[in-house]
């Protein structure tokens, strides 16, 4: 059995009166290509913060590499790339300048690689970086968090300001990272297609609770719409165990359900004398679900 | 009306450390001005009189100060010409800002005219309060609507808070060019009153017209209150910026403290920096004792010495809190723990603060012993060396130990510590050779280690999910 680089076990993190996350559990093995989404402030960042030793939990524990994440010794820390969603470049320099800034506090530096992604992904190195557009300024946040080859790379929706075409570079760069060098990457992203794409895992984050942890393929089979119709009159609550929405109205009945199986099927046949149809969801169509 | 009220609530009350100093200011001013009211015995009168003052100054300085920063970060997005007139909302916004401002000093002026301690002469001859509060409006609203537009105005350009200095200098150019027009005097008369509030009244439609008409309102960076650093630098910014980045295209390598070091200020420039500050600094100080023209008493050139001391032990420091929500980025990439944080912030601090205040405090000596008529009393001497150096290091440990959001106890502190520093002043001017200033300066180096420990305890378990603001205050300079 692997043992997992990231565990969380009943976290849980309050700020003041507010509870942004509670009881999250989760765990990701080594070489796992990991996406986060969710509704804005439904505790995407607070998580990725937590994991990366920013920010104390207030219960439950996170660890990384088998330490804490808020102690996490100086050598770990090495081993971890992270990109914010909000970048903390200095504006007054220029991108070459910043990019030499981290390489200096780095242990090792992969000149390489960054002379390679800058001039595939068209980063402008030599304006000042409060010349850069937006998606500029992404490219060059994503150059720092790859430049000393990260064993596990975090990224806080790397790619909402990214075009098309750079979108799809920079997902090529982190399928061949993780499939090449076995890098673990968790990033969080509202780009539903941009997950279909490359992860292995999925992680719906939904009011600081993490709804579903898993692979996309079992999601995609756990997670159904059903069409009910009954020869009678159906009860106003369907005898489903993990229902996302329901809408039940004389013999016809829709609902979205979790946890579907062969067995779950036959039961709800024999229990409702109805047929039932059962029809798969999109990612796009489960997240909306899970969010209902 | 809706859009009127908003403006005027935005530009007194708006920010959250805004809030705070008028909901303290305001209390201090009713408990200040209602006990004076209220007929306390005689003994109490100059205390309460002095509490309800500081309140009122803590209540407007901040409308004062950044009203008009924040009044042109609101006009500038183009979304408020789709407003229907959305300018004109603004304006008469800010102007009925600058009449309740103008209405709140006169009342705590006539106040403490009326019932306050010692004897004053009524302003121009006027003997009824009512008398009294339209010669305090028609004073306060004239200062307001210069120091409004003129903060206006200025906000295009990085170094135009220097042109304040020339506002000090020619009036004194003036009256020592043209000694026969008495202007100091004739401002003080009716006569003068009136002409300089009609001035005054008059310059807001003009600037309305101004105003409205103009097609885009810029900001220029490193003012913006609100909103994202999303936009490009135009025209000279831009060619300086571009100018900049042409010379450094050539590959570079940092020390790691180098890069430390630029990381936690925001800028390449430090040296440059630093030149700057103790400039301004130098100009400050020779500005100060040469618009009294040599003629100051030994009191006046003391006061202009200390308060240039003040000013370079602030300076440097003020942006602390900026430095330590910089820091974060050094956890991961430096791999530097809490500690290491702490100490590199915390060096940084006095790196910065030291060179300032020691030129600061070599240049207020050589002055002092320049202009002054005998030596400096030893106290004098003392509160010179002392005060940059402890009034920089308090604010290095404020600035780190605000690290926990914005809390009651954290603004109730650096309201304190801010009261402090306005009775030292208070203190310098009244008598700089009492024992008064001598232990406040005492009681502020004592605070000092307090303030670092709790700094300190702080930082070992700072969490930067409450300890955050905006993009802007992090990437820019």
């Amino acid at each position: 059995m692997t043992e997992s680089l990231i565990t969380t076990r009943g976290l849980g993190k309050t700020i003041g009166s507010k509870t942004i996350l509670r009881d999250v559990s989760v765990a990701v093995s080594p070489g796992t290509v990991v996406g986060i989404i969710g509704k804005n402030g439904a505790g995407k960042t607070t998580l990725l913060e937590i994991l990366l030793g920013f920010s104390p939990a207030s219960s439950g524990t996170a660890q990384l590499f088998g330490h804490d994440s808020f102690t996490l010794p100086a050598a770990i820390r090495g081993r971890i790339g992270f990109v914010p969603q909000q970048d903390e470049l200095v504006n007054p320099i220029t991108g070459r300048q910043q990019l030499a800034l981290i390489a200096a506090l780095q242990a090792r530096w992969n000149h390489e690689l960054i002379d390679r992604l800058q001039s595939a992904w068209e980063v402008p190195l030599d304006q000042t970086i409060q010349e850069l557009s937006g998606g500029e300024r992404q490219k060059l946040s994503i150059l720092l968090a790859l430049g000393h080859e990260p064993d596990v790379l975090l990224l806080d929706e790397p790619m909402a300001s990214l075009d098309p075409v750079s979108r799809r570079q920079f997902l090529q760069e982190i399928i061949e990272i993780a499939s090449a060098q076995s890098r673990t990457v968790l990033f969080s992203t509202h780009i539903i297609s941009d997950l279909e794409r490359i992860a292995d895992q999925i992680w719906i984050v939904r009011r600081g609770t993490v709804a579903w942890a898993g692979p996309l393929d079992d999601l995609k089979e756990s997670v159904v719409r059903l069409t009910i119709t009954s020869r009678a009159a159906l009860p106003a609550t369907l005898p489903v165990t993990a229902a996302l929405s329901q809408q039940v109205a004389g013999q016809r009945a829709n609902a979205v359900v979790m946890h579907w199986s062969d067995a779950e099927h036959a039961r709800l046949r024999q229990e409702l004398d109805a047929d039932i149809e059962v029809e798969p969801l999109s990612l796009e169509d489960i997240f909306v679900e899970f969010h209902k | 009306m809706k859009g009127i009220v908003r403006t005027v609530v935005q530009l007194l009350y708006g920010s959250g450390l805004q809030r705070w100093l008028t909901r303290i200011g305001l209390c201090m001013t009713i408990v200040g001005y209602g006990a004076l009211e209220s007929g306390w015995p005689a003994g109490a009168r100059p205390l309460f009189a002095i509490i309800g003052m500081l309140g009122a100054a803590i209540t407007v300085i901040s409308p004062v100060v950044v009203g008009a920063i924040m009044f042109r970060t609101l006009s500038a997005p183009r979304c408020v010409q789709l407003i229907p007139n959305g300018r004109l909302k603004l304006l008469l916004g800010a102007f009925s800002a600058q009449v309740l401002l103008s209405s709140f000093i006169a009342a705590c002026l006539s106040v403490n005219l009326t019932d306050g301690p010692g004897a004053h002469a009524p302003p121009l001859g006027m003997t009824t309060m009512s008398g009294f509060m339209a010669v305090f409006f028609a004073y306060a609203f004239s200062i307001l609507t210069f120091i409004f537009l003129n903060f206006y105005f200025m906000m295009q350009f990085r170094l135009a808070f220097l042109a304040w200095l020339g506002y000090l200098f020619i009036p004194q150019m003036l009256s020592h060019a043209f000694p026969q027009l008495d202007l100091g005097a004739r401002l003080t008369t009716q006569q003068g009153l009136v002409t300089v509030f009609t001035a005054s009244v008059l310059a807001w439609p003009l600037f309305a017209i101004g105003y409205i008409r103009q097609r885009r309102i810029r900001v220029f960076q490193d003012w913006r209150l609100i909103g994202l650093n999303s936009s490009s630098p135009r025209g000279s910014s831009q060619r300086r910026l571009s100018g900049r980045a042409s010379n450094a295209a050539t590959p570079l390598r940092y020390q790691q403290r180098q890069a430390v070091r630029i990381l936690l200020m925001g800028t390449s420039d430090v040296r440059q920096l630093l030149f700057c500050t103790l400039a301004i600094c130098a100009f400050f100080l020779t500005a100060m004792l040469t618009i009294t023209g040599g003629n100051e008493s030994d009191r006046g050139a003391f006061v202009w010495a200390f308060m240039a001391c003040v000013f370079a032990g602030i300076t440097p420091t003020f942006r602390m809190s900026v430095r330590s929500l910089r820091a974060k980025c050094l956890w991961l990439t430096a791999r530097m723990d809490r500690e290491e944080l702490f100490t590199t912030v915390e060096k940084l601090g006095w790196n910065t603060l030291l060179p300032v205040a020691g030129t600061a405090m070599a240049l207020a000596t050589a002055l002092l012993m320049a202009k002054m008529h005998g030596p400096p009393a030893p106290a004098q001497l003392v509160s010179i060396l002392v005060v940059p150096l402890t009034i920089g290091a308090s604010w290095i440990y404020i600035g780190m130990l605000l690290v926990r959001g914005r809390r009651l106890a954290d603004t109730a502190l650096l309201a304190g510590y801010t009261v402090l520093l306005m009775v030292e002043l208070f203190s310098a001017v009244l008598d700089s050779t009492s024992s008064t200033l001598s232990a406040l300066l005492g009681a502020n180096i004592i605070a000092l280690p307090l303030l670092r420990l709790i700094a300190q305890r702080r930082w070992q378990n700072i969490d930067w999910l409450i300890h955050k603001r905006s993009a802007t205050q992090l990437t820019g300079q």
